[in-house]
């Protein structure tokens, strides 16, 4: 297993977000996590990239525990996190952008090369290496923040939401870049609003709900499981 | 690094401006000008310091007293007690305050927005209660004058100030100097970064707590430093003065109202806000006690509302805009020295 959750509690202050929640990924699996508003996956990905402390579980990745590790920590291990919502740094431009995921001692000698690759991937980038990301449609930046989070050189890419705000060519711009990232071996752990869009891209799928997973399998059957609209209506 | 070309406005203006700031007290021999450009200087080189950690790395530091006042007393001290030349004494009053900025940002860092603002103002009025409690050894709130001896260039005491002048100007330029290589290095950018958005810097690897406390050692570092000059300038030092959170207001409202995280944005609101202050003080002052603050909030309102990227994020096209119709603006173009993203950056800030 590449990555392992067990048991998995955490909360803000009161507001009991995750509890109990287990998972696992082998290497080069692409993985989906989906499940209504509030059901507890942002927060799952924010435990496993450090951003958030769980109060309880374990999270493993390559067998090494990653509980409790500092964000930094974690990344320079391989595990790069594109947050929901984009979060590029507004005011440097796209290549200072994307060299900030560059300078971990993993990723730092193959850093032009990997700038290189990211910016084929998304060619529209190319042509704004010099402007300032904040000036970006709103695609571009989660564009970009893929690309960011690329120049970790990371075993394992975790996406928030990537096509949330986006329009649908976008959409469609991102998910073929995630799909190329995904077939050069990079695992993918992925969470999204958009049932099917999540489905049809991964092999395997964990469906949330209140902070549990309630169903597990494989994304085409989730597809066609009644189960799975059900909890997302949260009937 | 091109070759220096003195005929491209680059070059010359930025020389010709440099000039201006060394010929100006001479040329003008009047002692309150004179003062005010001293005071510009040394509240110049706070607001450089402040600027690395409040502007490049976003920490609204609140209490920049600290290491002001840690400069000012460390090197009052040595001057008094051990005879140490201030010359020597202001370095072992950077280090100090260095020393000082690690129990600060260990304590601080793990805080956020105004929370952070707030830890900030409580470690200078740390200082400055310790500072009245500790009489015997600060003097307390009596404070001390610093000996005075008819010029004594080591200790920064001149005949007419005016080496103080050149001393506080050789440090905003060196400190800016320091300033443009860190931003332009992986520390500039992971301060931005982590500035801008602390979360998704630490998901791409950026170690926050220790990029913010490397902000904070140059900072300090630079910031103890306006201390010691400031007690050179007024001779005299009591915990108020220099620990007090009017120093802390000044480093910031320097920076903001010349420009947040740009180079020269402190050293131009130092530039603009001393000489209003010290004419509204002369000019008010003593008639109508406190007016003089009345028409610095004013000012600082204005900016704030009307531009809230500072005073450079006017100036800066307009430099540009200057350089580009000056004889000679043919070679800059050739070697394309207008950084476009700097003009940008600074207007959308």
């Amino acid at each position: 297993m590449l990555l392992e959750v067990e048991d998995l509690h955490a909360s803000y202050g009161a507001v009991r977000a995750v509890q109990g929640v287990s998972l696992a990924l082998s290497p080069g699996e692409a993985v989906s996590i989906v499940g209504a508003n509030g059901a507890g996956k942002s927060t799952t990905l924010k435990c496993i990239s450090g951003l958030l402390r769980p109060e309880s579980g374990r999270i493993r990745f390559e067998g090494q525990e990653l509980n409790g590790r500092a964000p930094y920590r974690i990344a320079a291990l391989g595990i790069a996190h594109v947050p929901e919502g984009r979060r590029v740094f507004p005011e440097l431009t796209v290549r200072e952008n994307l060299n900030l995921g560059g300078y971990l001692p993993r990723a730092k000698r193959e850093r032009p090369a990997t700038m290189e690759r990211v910016l084929e991937l998304f060619p529209i980038l190319r042509e704004r290496t010099g402007q300032q990301a904040g000036t970006l449609s709103g695609g571009e930046q989660q564009m970009l923040a893929i690309g960011r989070g690329l120049m970790l050189l990371p075993k394992l890419l975790i996406l928030d939401e990537p096509s949330l705000g986006l329009a649908p060519i976008m959409v469609e711009a991102t998910y073929k870049g995630i799909a190329e990232i995904h077939r050069t071996g990079v695992t993918i752990l992925l969470v999204e609003q958009n049932l099917h869009l999540a489905l049809e891209f991964a092999d395997r799928g964990y469906v949330l709900e209140s902070g549990r997973v309630v169903l597990e399998g494989p994304a085409a059957d989730l597809l066609e499981d009644p189960r799975v609209k059900a909890s997302y209506l949260g009937m | 690094m091109t070759r220096l070309d003195l005929r491209a406005p680059s070059v010359y203006v930025p020389m010709l401006l440099l000039v201006l700031a060394l010929v100006a007290p001479v040329a003008v021999p009047n002692a309150f000008f004179r003062s005010v450009l001293i005071e510009a200087a040394i509240f110049a080189l706070l607001g450089v310091g402040w600027n690395i950690l409040g502007g490049y790395a976003g920490q609204l530091s609140l209490g920049h007293a600290a290491y002001f006042g840690m400069g000012a007393y460390t090197s009052t001290l040595l001057l008094v007690y051990g005879g140490v030349a201030t010359i020597y004494g202001m370095w072992v009053g950077a280090v100090m305050a260095m020393l000082l900025s690690i129990p600060i940002g260990l304590a601080s860092f793990r805080l956020r927005g105004p929370y952070f603002a707030i830890a900030s103002i409580a470690t200078a009025e740390t200082l400055r209660l310790l500072a009245l409690k500790f009489r015997e050894f600060t003097f307390g709130a009596l404070g001390t004058t610093i000996p005075l001896t008819p010029n004594a260039p080591l200790n920064f005491l001149f005949a007419d100030k005016l080496g103080l002048y050149y001393t506080a100007v050789t440090l905003v330029l060196v400190a800016v100097a320091a300033t443009a290589w860190i931003e332009r290095n992986k520390l500039g950018f992971y301060l931005v970064a982590v500035g801008q958005d602390e979360d998704a810097a630490e998901a791409v690897g950026v170690r926050s707590p220790w990029v913010k406390q490397q902000a904070n050692f140059v900072s300090a570092f630079v910031s103890a430093l306006a201390g010691t000059l400031y007690v050179q300038y007024t001779y005299f030092i009591q915990p108020d003065t220099v620990f007090g959170l009017a120093i802390s207001t000044e480093a910031v409202l320097v920076a903001i109202v010349g420009g947040v995280g740009t180079l020269w944005g402190p050293v131009i609101g130092a530039l603009l806000l001393q000489p209003i202050a010290a004419v509204a003080q002369a000019q008010l002052g003593s008639t109508y006690a406190g007016a003089q603050l009345i028409v610095y909030s004013v000012i600082l309102l204005v900016v704030i509302l009307a531009r809230p990227s500072g005073v450079v994020g006017v100036l800066s096209p307009v430099y540009w805009r200057a350089l580009s119709i000056l004889p000679g603006a043919a070679i800059d173009r050739r070697r394309r020295v207008a950084p476009a993203s700097e003009v940008s950056r600074a207007s959308a800030a």
